[in-house]
């Protein structure tokens, strides 16, 4: 995927980031189409592989302010979203804004909240705004949630519903480095701390304007009839439960657009919604039965879809 | 990216307004046969549907159906079968046109569109030109877009269309109905071919032609027509041979000329001779036009009276064609002709004599008592007005009105001559004609019918055109080539078959034999290997197909489910690769944004194809 990436900008932001987060340049690409395409993202990993490092290199890059919220069970919606305190001096009662007043908001463990929680937490991503004591709040622009979960340890957690991990544009993993990659960790050791002085090399406003230029690049209905060949598909196959939604079409027109923007094209090919399958349609299908892996099942599907030409 | 779309509210307009042309269409083709009537009704009714429609208002359809039954009953209602079928199409006008006053969904424009076809079928039984053609067209790629249309609508259930869609359809439908026509061309072979009414209902005036008896005043009646007699192929020829034979009279009797039933004659011609072809349209009388002099007719049924008259044993009753050989410039030597070619009415008016002695005086030969005749009939006018009439019209002619048509003129030298002893007869047929450069045919019409005399002198039957009458307007070049062209392919194809037709009436009798499933069967296999071979002359030029085809000979075989991209990644060598990615990216530059593949697009695709070509015979 990266190798095709043409655009000067794109190309300038990974190979920045590639220097502090060694062999995670894919999940870096994924992350970039993830907020170029106005989506939020969720990370299906294990702790301890360089998740945050991931949220808070990119806050800095794009000179976006961060928040992170830590998942458990008994995190409120009022620890997320703020809470209006009484000020003895004023005597009035003040705003204190929660960490998701912010442009980049890493959700940890999303799956430890309880429902109540999590239900508040993704309808601020979809409404971009809380709103408090009657008061309703807009969130800064952009606004990107980046959420993980961990799939080992499922005591005690409450698993998002299949509805609601459909909000999210992509689901991805950053799985473990490669052996060079990782050795180069464990010699030069963690580089959070200069991940933290990075210089940025983009502000709020260039994003935004790229957003829009992205949402801009032409999608031909030649494209468009092959995404809907295969969102029927996956609706009509016997092995599968639950097929793709029509948010979930969006989300591949989307971000597929952004990734012909990354390749300098002005326009979307079949490939570049086939590239982004992979994230963008695991987390929103369910099997009917453990048959296989739902990749096999997307793939197979795909091999009988023709493409245009 | 600004697109222009048409909004649901337009494409309803559209609808109507294409509705309604498709209703009109048959409409032009009846309305000169239809009462006024009814069609100053279909007319207004129309108006008043635009009107509705354009207020959004429509009468209900159970009204509407109430009175479609009632004008279903309206013909029943005329007792003479005759009468049957004219009342049919009326009621089938009136029920499409109160179609369009209700609300229209996909049903009812079909209903519209199939009623509107019906009505253009039908009025082919009161008439059939090579128009009806062109109307079929129009209505075709109407229908066909409108259908197209609202099928399209349907499909996407989208509720606009943008223009660029909507042009694609016109293209379509244009596409279909032009392919269809070739198909639709085999009913020509199939059906019996009618340029006269399937039924003669008595609204085509017949055309009346020369009898064996012709009353004094009575060619007039045909020469104030103008209908077509006759189309005649051949060279051009000089305008003074340009007389048409149909019928000779020998006999007077004061007011009528007739033709002696079997008067036989055997005169020794000779002269220039000449072929030709004529496609004679229907007439009342069986006598056949031929260029004066004729020699023979070839058609069968034909039955030649005297030497110089020909007379079909059928009715004509549609057009026909025959070849026929004649003499222009003839001799037509001649013993001695029989002794009524003298013969005078009995009651003959001394007057008349009288008048051919004063004129004759000093003639001392026969060309000179010619000459005299002639030149007193010069000082007469030529009117088709206010005709010479009373017990004897010849003398009123003479003395009184000193006016008159052909007619008058010729019987007034017949009977100066024959007083002056020398042996005279009235010919009747056609003068002149218009020559058409583009088809190579004379078009002559009943108003170009003459009389004109013949007179026995020097042993030799001589022409002579007292009247001397040359008036030709001028004629509508290309749509009578159009006209003709029609005639003379569609009637062309079977002269036999259709007289078969014209003489049994049962048309079961003409065999729907194997030459015609044969015919049908080839038609439709060609028109399906021309289909085939437009779509692989398509596909060889399409360069991505070409492109794979290169590519497949260096062992690349792309498959249905990969991209063109996917495609690449498995090409190798690299110089290969890079080459073939240069073409990939020109293509899909052009095909996934949507844009027409232009010829210097197309000629650029080409000239990668063949670097990549190159390669592979380095």
């Amino acid at each position: 995927m990266i190798e095709e990436i043409k655009n000067a900008k794109i190309l300038d932001i990974i190979s920045y980031l590639k220097n502090y987060l060694q062999g995670k340049e894919n999940a870096i690409v994924l992350s970039l189409i993830a907020i170029f395409s106005k989506g939020h993202l969720l990370i299906e990993d294990f702790p301890g592989l360089g998740k945050t490092s991931l949220v808070i290199a990119l806050s800095k890059i794009l000179n976006l302010s961060f928040g992170r919220i830590q998942c458990t069970s008994d995190l409120l919606p009022t620890d997320i979203t703020g809470l209006s305190i009484y000020n003895k001096n004023t005597g009035e009662f003040e705003f204190k804004p929660g960490p998701i007043i912010n442009n980049i908001v890493l959700v940890d463990e999303i799956n430890r909240a309880t429902p109540k929680t999590q239900s508040a937490l993704l309808e601020a991503m979809a409404e971009e705004q809380v709103t408090i004591d009657g008061r309703t709040y807009k969130l800064p622009q952009p606004f990107f949630v980046i959420a993980t979960q961990n799939p080992i340890e499922t005591f005690g957690t409450f698993p998002l519903p299949e509805s609601q991990l459909d909000r999210f544009i992509m689901k991805i993993s950053i799985g473990y480095p490669q052996r060079e990659a990782e050795a180069d960790i464990l010699k030069k050791g963690s580089s959070r701390e200069k991940i933290h002085q990075l210089t940025p090399l983009m502000d709020k406003d260039e994003i935004i304007k790229i957003q829009n230029e992205i949402r801009e690049i032409y999608l031909s209905d030649k494209v468009i009839n092959w995404i809907i060949d295969f969102l029927n598909a996956t609706r009509s196959d016997n092995r599968i439960l639950l097929g793709l939604s029509t948010r979930a079409g969006l989300a591949l027109t989307y971000t597929a657009k952004a990734l012909a923007y990354f390749k300098n094209r002005d326009y979307v090919t079949p490939e570049d919604v086939k590239e982004l399958i992979p994230f963008i349609v695991t987390h929103r299908i369910i099997l009917r039965e453990d048959f296989s892996s739902k990749e096999e099942v997307i793939l197979s599907i795909l091999e009988n879809i023709s493409v245009p030409p | 990216m600004h697109l222009a779309y048409i909004t649901q509210n337009k494409i309803e307009n559209f609808l109507f307004f294409i509705s309604i042309l498709i209703a009109i269409i048959p409409f032009s083709a009846i309305y000169s046969s239809i009462s006024t009537l009814i069609s100053l009704l279909f007319i207004t009714i129309n108006l008043i549907a635009v009107l509705l429609h354009l207020k959004k208002f429509y009468v209900p359809n159970s009204f509407l159906n109430v009175a479609s039954i009632l004008f279903i009953i309206y013909p029943f209602l005329n007792f003479s079968p005759e009468d049957f079928l004219l009342p049919s199409i009326e009621a089938l006008t009136l029920i499409l046109s109160i179609r369009l006053l209700g609300k229209k969904t996909q049903r009812e424009y079909l209903q519209i569109y199939l009623l509107s076809l019906l009505l253009l079928g039908s009025s082919t039984l009161l008439n059939m030109s090579w128009i009806f053609l062109l109307r079929l067209i129009f209505m075709l790629v109407f229908t066909i877009l409108s259908i197209l249309l609202i099928t399209y609508l349907r499909e996407t259930k989208s509720e606009f269309i943008s223009i660029k869609k909507l042009l694609n359809l016109l293209k379509v439908a244009f596409f279909i109905s032009v392919v269809s026509l070739p198909l639709s061309a085999l009913f020509f072979f199939i059906l019996p071919r009618t340029p006269k009414p399937l039924i003669d209902i008595g609204i085509n005036k017949g055309k009346s032609g020369f009898t064996s008896v012709v009353n004094l005043g009575g060619i007039v009646s045909i020469e104030e027509d103008s209908s077509i007699v006759m189309r005649v192929k051949m060279k051009k020829i000089d305008e003074n041979h340009l007389y048409w034979r149909v019928i000779t009279f020998d006999r007077f009797d004061g007011r009528k000329w007739e033709k002696s039933p079997n008067e036989d004659y055997k005169p020794d011609i000779s002269g220039e001779r000449i072929n030709y072809t004529v496609y004679l349209e229907p007439s009342t009388e069986n006598y056949l036009p031929t260029l004066d002099f004729p020699i023979n007719i070839y058609l069968k049924g034909v039955s030649q009276e005297g030497t110089d008259n020909f007379k079909a044993d059928f009715p004509i009753e549609k057009t026909i064609k025959y070849m026929a050989t004649s003499f222009i410039n003839p001799v037509i030597k001649q013993s001695k002709p029989s002794s009524h070619y003298l013969n005078l009415p009995t009651n003959f008016s001394n007057k008349i004599k009288e008048l051919t002695d004063k004129i004759t005086e000093n003639s001392s030969s026969k060309e000179q008592i010619v000459k005299n005749i002639l030149s007193h009939l010069s000082n007469y006018q030529y009117s088709l007005k206010n005709l010479p009439s009373g017990i004897n019209p010849v003398e009123d002619f003479l003395f009184n009105k000193k006016s008159g048509n052909c007619e008058y003129f010729a019987t007034s030298m017949a009977l100066m001559l024959r007083i002056k002893g020398i042996p005279s007869r009235v010919v009747g047929g056609f003068k002149g004609g218009s020559y058409n450069d583009y088809g190579g045919y004379y078009l002559i019409r009943a108003s170009d019918a003459h009389l004109w005399v013949e007179a026995w002198i020097d042993g030799k039957w001589q022409r002579f055109d007292p009247s001397g009458r040359i008036g030709r307007y001028s004629e509508s070049v290309v749509f009578n080539f159009i006209d003709y062209i029609w005639n003379s392919i569609v009637l062309d194809y079977d002269v036999m078959a259709q007289l078969r037709l014209a003489k049994s009436i049962s048309p079961t009798k003409i065999k729907f034999n194997k030459n015609v499933t044969w015919i049908i069967l080839v038609a439709i296999l060609i028109v399906f290997l021309i289909f085939k071979v437009i779509r692989y002359l398509r596909k060889i030029k399409n360069p991505l197909i070409q492109f794979f085809a290169i590519m497949k000979k260096y062992g690349f075989e792309r498959k249905k489910s990969e991209g063109l991209r996917e495609f690449l990644n498995k090409v190798e060598p690299l110089e290969l690769k890079v080459k073939a990615e240069k073409f990939i990216q020109a293509y899909e530059k052009t095909y996934f944004k949507d844009k027409e593949f232009t010829r210097e697009k197309i000629k650029e695709l080409r000239n990668l194809l063949r670097e990549i070509n190159e390669n592979n015979k380095s």
